[in-house]
């Protein structure tokens, strides 16, 4: 049980220190040197929420979408580098140590990054593609070893046809895009899940080439899901950190 | 064929909220990107930790609910 009283400061994101954030956000910045945190002081005790409700009007949904909107806000004024939710600081001179440790990574991912805005792109599959896990067949060897080396290939192609997708997609997009980050495929049927930085004087032409790969892929038993635009939350890494994330 | 299109805004507009947005996508965003920082980013006090939220519960969680809606078929 936490302290009555006690408070932190939640962090959303690292900003160059000439960020002005509007009001309404219930954050503020704290500019320290060439830097600046985007920070609001909460008591503790709110963030004592159950991890495992993932409804969405849980105490973590609306902590969830709070931590976006403020990302959000800060980065329609200038390059933000949106940090993982639940960062918290005790205090503000632990905040200005976060910053000072950072400084020259953290300036050179904001000038990277820029006025771009992150867009996701994921491909699934909409067909049946995918052969039913057959029971293994004992009849013979052969039958057996006929049947692994079908699922092997079925495997195969579909890696394949990942990374045709991948390519076609990328291939696509490349004119309008100013850093991509791709993720290794998740459940069977995703083919890609990638994020892209996209300029915003490219961004209608960015869009457009999406429709049109989607219509395209749809012809091919595939489906495109577009999402954007985010605060560059995959392009916000920090080199030099050192990589605690759980697997 | 269409785009299914999942903007969280029109097109040009970063600002406003996120309502458009399913929950699994906003988690995936917020716990699994975003800059990741060391430091004293756990608040002790008299050497106790006050708060530590225990991301990898939340992770699992996250991967669970997006390998059920993505592995599916349409």
């Amino acid at each position: 049980m936490t302290a009555v009283g006690v408070t932190g400061l939640y962090a959303y994101a690292i900003a160059r220190a000439d960020l002005e954030l509007p009001d309404g956000t219930g954050a503020r910045v704290l500019r320290h040197g060439p830097l600046a945190l985007v920070v609001k002081e909460v008591p503790l005790a709110d963030l004592e929420v159950d991890e495992q409700d993932l409804s969405e009007d849980g105490a973590l949904a609306r902590l969830v979408r709070e931590h976006d909107a403020v990302a959000r806000a800060a980065a329609e004024h200038g390059p933000v580098l949106p940090l993982r939710f639940g960062t918290v600081v005790p205090d503000e001179a632990a905040a200005r140590r976060l910053l000072d440790g950072r400084r020259e990574a953290a300036a050179r991912r904001l000038d990277a990054i820029g006025s771009a805005r992150e867009w996701g792109v994921k491909v699934l599959r909409t067909d049946d593609g995918q052969p039913a896990a057959a029971e293994p067949d004992r009849s013979s060897g052969a039958a057996y070893l006929a049947q692994r080396r079908a699922a092997l290939q079925a495997a195969e192609d579909a890696s394949r046809r990942a990374q045709h997708v991948a390519e076609t997609v990328d291939a696509a997009v490349e004119r309008w895009v100013s850093d991509a980050v791709r993720r290794r495929g998740g459940g069977q049927g995703l083919l890609l899940d990638v994020a892209y930085l996209v300029l915003k004087d490219h961004e209608t032409s960015f869009v457009e080439e999406i429709d049109r790969l989607a219509t395209d892929l749809a012809e091919a038993g595939v489906r495109l899901e577009l999402s954007g635009p985010w605060p560059p939350y995959s392009f916000a890494a920090l080199e030099g950190e050192p990589d605690e994330r759980a697997p | 064929m269409s785009v299914l299109r999942e903007t969280s805004n029109a097109p040009g507009i970063l600002g406003g909220d996120s309502s458009g947005t399913s929950l699994v996508d906003l988690l995936d965003r917020v716990v699994h990107r975003g800059a990741f920082v060391s430091g004293d980013v756990t608040i002790c006090l008299a050497g106790i930790e006050l708060v530590r939220l225990d991301l990898r519960l939340l992770l699992v969680g996250i991967a669970e609910a997006t390998a059920s809606r993505e592995g599916g078929v349409t």
